[in-house]
């Protein structure tokens, strides 16, 4: 935190747990209060995840969400985010593993535009992790690791392995997989709604009775009697 | 100690295995039983087949296409899909390899008692994989066969004029081509790789029965039903770039089980911009096989092999050097390419054979 208040200019801290209310951003007690009460909530959420992978998800569409709400609050209507070309591309595996193939253009395009009135832009994703760092080397720039959720043991930290050890074979790696991220697009329609996205990464949910791989699950849960409920929730977030 | 049952509803079994795709535990009747009905919902749900279809199964001897082989024949009889199943096996010249795994299928001949096509390299091209991989080296040797058998198949399907060819390919099998495509940024592939019928414009259609099926399925279907399938490796496949990709699968898969399946869901998902320059598509003007080059792949390879220039042709498909080669052919007249009507053209293999798609 020192190293951002050297920049002087407005600094928030909010606790994620707030994500999962609509808090008055405004009153200090109100947002202590509701942050020790929903701390319970947040951890029971994430023990309920079944793998660290699923929880780094979570926590990443909390996170999101979080700013969303504050951004609004604050009339605020862009947010920058830091991701780089390393980070990007590793998401762009991670996101592929997890079932957001709909979701890639906005989650690791430059722009993500799934919520009227606030936009994400990624100002440095065509930037190396070295390159960054260069740069804050010559203009002697400090600043601390970054926090890492990922314990090692996740699809996140695979992929980043995968990309890593890959790179140092074939060294267009990273930006390759980077280029083609940004050949997709999104495949909403301009007109969409509030019912039809996701209630927790705004996603278009897209029509899953269409032939495709989760027909083919619904299916084969039906054969036990069981089924796949994607009521106001993705096909990735449904697996949280 | 609790013993798993069964937990398909009414079956008061015991649970031999549990399934990678669903995590349920089930007997071994009961996997078979799902296993085969999530195959017929794929084969209905996409029409694959049509009655009086004559279709033609890629044999190799291998885990997928015998498991291929017994689950058609089964499903075939059992719901009456009407159609006509023949086995084609291409023999791509790897001692030690493929020669073992050719008595496999010879084997899935007698015991199924679908006739059976073998065609080798050698006869198409005149190369066998071994003398390709002794001038090339290990390295992109999984290039020249991918496109030279993929050619193979088309002609040894035309040749028992065969409807359609169905293939072996698996839902693991799928993942790992759509991250070789991320991968290498073939965003054109990426778009056609998740279809479960491919075809084009003078090609045979291509049908993929086990697209949702796990590759861990097969093996457990095949291990529990005593299937007679060879299984090696492929002794050339390891130092593959397809080969990194797999081992990251296996690790995805490892950590969990869903990843397989949502790979493949991400893939479907996907929409390339409208925007990104797309290859047309053409005939080869030498052999008059589908390409987006006036001069096929399988042509091109061939021509570096025959001029000693292997690796001249490798990698990206090289505008300059498909000028060169389209300068260097001689004028080929095509007749008419509705279906049905042959086309006869001049292939600049050594073979000096006439290729008849």
């Amino acid at each position: 935190m020192k190293y951002i208040e050297t920049y002087d200019l407005p600094l928030t801290i909010l606790p994620i747990q707030l994500a999962l209310s609509d808090p008055d951003f405004s009153d200090e007690d109100d947002l202590s209060k509701l942050s020790d009460e929903k701390s319970a909530e947040l951890r029971d959420n994430l023990n309920s995840c079944s793998n660290s992978s699923k929880r780094i998800q979570l926590l990443e569409n909390y996170r999101r969400l979080l700013l969303i709400k504050f951004a609004k609050y604050m009339n605020i209507n862009t947010i920058l985010l830091n991701d780089n070309m390393n980070n990007q591309s590793s998401s762009l595996l991670t996101n592929m593993a997890m079932g957001r193939g709909d979701c890639l253009p906005n989650s690791i395009g430059f722009i993500d535009s799934r919520c009227d009135g606030v936009t994400f832009l990624r100002p440095l994703k065509c930037l190396l992790h070295k390159e960054l760092s260069l740069y804050c080397d010559l203009y002697k720039l400090k600043y601390c690791p970054e926090h890492v959720l990922n314990n090692g043991d996740s699809i996140l930290s695979l992929s980043e392995r995968f990309l890593s050890e890959l790179q140092c074979e074939f060294p267009a790696t990273v930006s390759t997989v980077c280029r083609t991220g940004d050949k997709l697009t999104s495949s909403e329609t301009v007109d969409c709604d509030e019912m039809n996205r996701c209630r927790l990464c705004d996603t278009v949910i897209i029509q899953t009775d269409s032939l495709s791989a989760v027909d083919a699950m619904r299916f084969s849960l039906s054969l036990f009697d069981e089924e796949l409920s994607l009521d106001r929730i993705c096909y990735a977030c449904s697996q949280l | 100690m609790d013993i798993a049952m069964c937990m398909r509803h009414g079956c008061v079994k015991r649970a031999a295995l549990k399934r990678p795709k669903t995590g349920h535990s089930m007997c071994k009747e009961c996997f078979f039983w799902a296993f085969e009905e999530e195959i017929h919902h794929t084969i209905t749900r996409y029409k694959l087949f049509a009655p009086g279809e004559r279709v033609a199964l890629g044999a190799s001897g291998g885990k997928d296409s015998t498991v291929l082989i017994h689950v058609l024949k089964t499903l075939n009889d059992k719901y009456n899909y009407g159609i006509e199943l023949l086995l084609l096996s291409i023999d791509e010249g790897i001692s030690g390899y493929r020669d073992d795994s050719l008595e496999t299928v010879k084997r899935n001949e007698l015991q199924y008692g679908l006739p059976l096509k073998i065609l080798s390299y050698n006869d198409v091209y005149g190369w066998t994989m071994d003398s390709i991989v002794e001038k090339i080296g290990k390295k992109s040797n999984c290039t020249f066969c991918g496109v030279f058998r993929r050619q193979a198949l088309d002609k040894g399907a035309i040749e028992l004029k065969a409807d359609k060819l169905a293939t072996g390919h698996n839902a693991d099998d799928i993942a790992e081509t759509i991250l070789m495509n991320i991968m290498r940024g073939d965003t054109s592939r990426l778009q056609r790789c998740t279809d479960i019928i491919t075809s084009s414009e003078g090609n045979l259609p291509r049908v993929k029965p086990f697209k949702y099926s796990y590759q861990k399925e097969i093996v457990l279907y095949a291990y529990y039903k005593r299937l007679d399938y060879f299984s090696t490796e492929c002794r050339y496949a390891p130092d593959s770039y397809r080969g990194h990709v797999r081992n990251y699968l296996k690790d995805l898969e490892r950590l969990d089980p869903s990843t397989v399946l949502n790979i493949v869901y991400s893939g479907e998902s996907l929409v390339v911009d409208s925007r990104v320059k797309r290859p047309v598509q053409r005939s080869c003007v030498r052999c008059g096989y589908v390409s987006s080059q006036p001069v096929c792949h399988s042509c091109t390879l061939l021509e570096g092999l025959n001029k000693d220039l292997p690796r001249l042709v490798l990698g990206k498909h090289n505008s300059i050097v498909n000028k060169q080669l389209l300068e260097s052919t001689p004028f080929v007249s095509t007749t008419s390419t509705s279906s049905g009507a042959h086309r006869e053209s001049q292939c600049s293999c050594s073979t000096g054979q006439h290729i008849d798609f």
